[in-house]
């Protein structure tokens, strides 16, 4: 089994040899049972280039599961940059160009489930990841697989929506998140009529001062407009006497 | 011709080979013997003038319809001529390689000339990939180390490269229309190895590596150490050297079957396994304009298999982002580092206006498509402005209307991210944008999918493959879909006009369908997307709080909606740096005409004095010539008067007596 490293050094010198898919494939296996934290977002993607460029060795397996690591690292855009990946490179003609997700296969089932996370239909993610598994479909099964996919999508969940609410009662996080747990971070209070609400980080910060809306300016850019100055400046001074 | 050549029997193959170099028109041949003893001799200016003008010139004059003369014949040519005259000086081993490396790049021009001018045979398009890979091995294996050419010269070489790849791909996708079964069984046959993508990649990526570039891009400081001891990865020109043998060992495999050039280059560089201290190149012009260029090249291909996010790792090293601050002196660690890097402009793409135009619109329409929207204004902003300001100057060269069509694109892109972000952009471009996609841009912002679609077709690059173009358009089409829902644009303006909302009245004032629950739902979902969406334009910069958008909002408990909106002026911090540099360069300016108009002045005065005193000069030299005269004068007055008395003096002669006697004779 390759190190880490080896997929690495793998990955700079032989990125586009079909010879080294059989390790990545495996890396990519462990990924799926390590959990959160195990996640290599640039040799998966080296996985779906080679793909794409073998359309013949493709495994719509790994390819969903590549998928559901990259929704579990949401709001990074390696989801995105996958997607662009699901075609092949040559097509003999144009007629069999249309890409290989399918219409109504696992592939085109966890597109969907990301764009209802995308579109903000947090709910209704929940309702049709559980169709899935009731039903027992290649997707749903594939999905279990994968070691910690719930709480990376919770994780998601409760950031976006950490910055849209200041404060939210606790009902609408479990209808949006299901679960009840305060999130790391955000606070319980209790308001006016006597209601638990919670408090996200951002409504704390708010509740504190008012957000300033000032503009930051790296020092590099300030630094020619001192130049000048101190410039000026010293022009300006013998001129005086 | 070269196909008769080759079939043919030795004897008539030479006949032929001779006629041809016979036939070679008269006004070329001198200009193949220049060009070859330029290239030998590597004067660059000169190379870079033939090269861009007398070429163009005598393939307009001579070969508008036709191919150039085969390599073989010019070859023939070279040899008998006598440009061979002063190469022959150096032995003959380097002047049958300078001849072989000159061969390999007529060979480019002459590919070069049928793509763009004529229709490409089959067997034409396969004799110029096979011809690239030859050029490039050569570059592999450093043979070229010893050479130089133009930096435009190297910067077509991997445009063309990557246009006959991209040709060839639409070549190969189109259907039997125009291909003889024949030709098509073999495009199937061959699809493996020729103008294979994966192929394409390997080479670009060898060629970078071989290079070198990356560290030189680093500066001094980032090879130097590497001489006390080669530190496994660690020191950036081991790295720089393992990466090009790694790079090329791909290669190597790839090619194991059909590619017998590239087992000899690899056999050669792994006998001088020694890791030389400097990069290739900072050692030699070429290799770094070479790597560089492909660099570039790079980033083009990743585009057109659509890996953007590859494309964007690529140009990395390149910093395109602090491009734009580069005007600022680095605060470099040592002073050392400093002065390299002072002195070198690692800009390379400013030399060749079609490699700058290239590089900005391929990175920013993969900013593009990666969502990271201020990032591809940004770019492309900055781009649209430096070229449109130069434009004038390249009226002339064959890559204006080029430049203009991609400045074109790079607005459309501007448009479209400025329409999906809301990023502020600057007063000129904004003002610029409205006057070319004015009443489109409108129709975009409601949200009109037709109008996205019409903007990204025209904007977009070629693809590999008609699936990867689907595939990036299919996405494309869903984020603005998602964008443009009936929801999104209505939800914005209300979000405008209140300062604070309840969800209820919202989902009520857009009219959302459903029952009351589902409405809530759906109010929720878009305000997310929403922030989602507006996380996403700022690409990850700064805290999660910053959006680049100029409006922002938070739900409290109870539903109500907040909202924040930045009018445009919060950008003054940008105006004013703006306005003070501008203002700067003013009063520079303003100074340095008052000084030369202080020195013209100056100058003007003197040459007043001057002339007076010339004029004095000539008044006293006119006086002193008239009492010259005058003293002359009466000199020769003085002298007439004594002369007059010494022939008073002087006794009559006879005739004089005889006159006067006649007169007075009655006297006598």
């Amino acid at each position: 089994m390759a190190s880490d490293s080896e997929i690495a050094d793998l990955l700079h010198s032989r990125r586009y040899d079909p010879a080294i898919l059989s390790t990545l494939e495996a890396y990519m296996e462990r990924q799926v049972r390590g959990g959160a934290d195990a996640y290599d977002a640039e040799a998966n993607a080296a996985v779906l280039k080679l793909y794409q460029l073998e359309p013949d060795r493709l495994q719509g397996r790994t390819v969903v599961l590549i998928l559901a690591k990259a929704i579990m690292a949401l709001p990074s855009i390696d989801l995105l940059s996958c997607v662009y990946l699901l075609a092949p490179a040559q097509a003999a003609e144009a007629s069999t160009a249309a890409s290989y997700i399918g219409d109504d296969g696992p592939i085109r089932g966890v597109l969907a489930l990301a764009e209802r996370l995308e579109a903000g239909h947090f709910a209704q993610f929940w309702e049709e990841l559980e169709r899935e598994r009731a039903d027992g479909t290649a997707l749903g099964k594939l999905l279990a697989e994968v070691v910690d996919f719930e709480q990376c999508v919770r994780r998601f969940m409760v950031g976006a929506l950490g910055r849209t609410w200041s404060r939210m009662s606790p009902s609408v996080l479990k209808a949006l998140t299901r679960d009840d747990a305060c999130p790391h971070g955000w606070r319980m209070v209790t308001d006016a009529d006597e209601q638990t609400v919670l408090e996200t980080p951002v409504g704390s910060v708010l509740s504190q001062q008012p957000r300033a809306a000032g503009e930051r300016l790296s020092f590099e850019r300030l630094a020619p407009v001192l130049c000048r100055v101190g410039r000026e400046s010293a022009r300006a001074r013998p001129r005086r006497r | 011709m070269e196909e008769t050549a080759v079939s043919s029997s030795p004897e008539t193959a030479e006949q032929a080979l001779s006629n041809e170099a016979a036939a070679v028109p008269e006004s070329v041949s001198p200009f193949l013997q220049r060009l070859y003893g330029t290239f030998c001799s590597g004067a660059v200016e000169e190379l870079h003038s033939l090269y861009e003008a007398t070429f163009t010139r005598l393939s307009e004059r001579h070969f508008k319809n036709v191919p150039w003369p085969s390599a073989e014949a010019v070859a023939r040519l070279l040899s008998a001529g006598g440009a061979g005259g002063d190469i022959d000086d150096e032995g003959d081993e380097g002047s049958s390689t300078d001849l072989k490396v000159f061969l390999l790049l007529y060979k480019e021009l002459c590919y070069r000339h049928i793509h763009t001018r004529l229709h490409p045979t089959l067997t034409q398009r396969f004799e110029s990939w096979e011809n690239y890979l030859e050029l490039f091995d050569r570059a592999l294996d450093e043979t070229l180390l010893e050479y130089d050419l133009p930096a435009s010269w190297v910067w077509d070489i991997l445009d063309e490269f990557l246009y006959h790849y991209e040709v060839y791909c639409q070549y190969r996708v189109r259907g039997r229309d125009n291909k003889t079964a024949e030709e098509e069984a073999y495009v199937r046959e061959s699809g493996a190895s020729v103008w294979n993508a994966r192929h394409v990649l390997e080479y670009l990526q060898a060629l970078v590596n071989k290079s070198g570039i990356g560290a030189w891009l680093q500066g001094d400081a980032a090879w130097a150490p590497a001489d006390h001891g080669p530190a496994a990865g660690l020191g950036a020109a081991s790295s720089a050297t393992d990466g090009f043998a790694d790079g090329h060992a791909a290669v190597d495999d790839a090619d194991a079957d059909d590619d017998d050039a590239a087992d000899d280059a690899c056999l050669r560089t792994a006998d001088d396994g020694a890791p030389s201290a400097a990069p290739l190149a900072a050692q030699s012009t070429l290799y770094r304009h070479l790597g560089y260029y492909a660099m570039v090249a790079l980033l083009r291909a990743q585009v057109s298999l659509g890996d953007y996010r590859m494309a964007l790792a690529v140009v990395e090293p390149l910093e395109l982002l602090e491009a734009d601050a580069a005007a600022i002196p680095s605060t470099a660690p040592t002073a050392a580092s400093a002065t390299a890097t002072g002195a070198r402009d690692t800009r390379l793409y400013t030399q060749v206006t079609a490699c700058h135009v290239s590089l900005y619109y391929y990175a920013g329409f993969a900013c593009l498509m990666l969502h990271r929207y201020e990032q591809a204004i940004r770019l492309l902003g900055t781009t649209v402005h430096t070229i449109s300001r130069t434009r004038q100057f390249h009226t002339r060269s064959y890559q204006y209307e080029h430049v203009n069509k991609r400045l074109d694109q790079m607005l459309a892109m501007v448009g479209i991210a400025h329409c999906v972000s809301h990023v502020y952009i600057e007063e000129s471009l904004n003002a610029w944008l409205r006057d070319k996609y004015g009443e489109r841009l409108t129709r975009m912002r409601m949200g009109e999918l037709a109008i996205f679609e019409e903007l990204y077709a025209h904007a977009c690059p070629k693809f590999a493959s008609p699936a990867i173009a689907a595939a990036s358009k299919q996405q494309f089409m869903r984020d603005m879909r998602q964008f443009a829902a009936d929801i999104h644009a209505p939800l914005r303006s209300c979000l405008r006009i209140y300062r604070s909302i309840h969800l209820r009245k919202l989902a009520e004032y857009l009219e959302l369908d459903g029952s009351d629950e589902e409405r809530m739902e759906n109010i929720r979902a878009a305000l997310l997307a929403l922030k989602l969406k507006s996380g996403a334009a700022a690409s990850g910069e700064g805290d999660g709080l910053a959006t680049a958008a100029d409006l922002d909002f938070l739900i409290d408990e109870h539903g109500l909606v907040r909202t924040q909106e930045w009018r445009p002026s919060r950008r003054h911090a940008d105006y004013l740096l703006r306005s003070i540099s501008r203002l700067g360069e003013q009063a520079a300016l303003f100074r340095r005409v008052q000084r030369e108009r202080l020195v013209a002045s100056a100058a003007a005065h003197a040459r007043k004095v001057e002339a007076r005193r010339r004029a004095e000069l000539t008044a006293q030299r006119q006086l002193e010539e008239r009492e010259r005269e005058r003293q002359e004068r009466e000199e020769r007055e003085r002298q007439a008067r004594e002369a007059a008395a010494v022939v008073a003096a002087r006794p009559m002669s006879l005739a004089e007596r005889l006159r006067s006697g006649g007169g007075g004779g009655g006297g006598w």
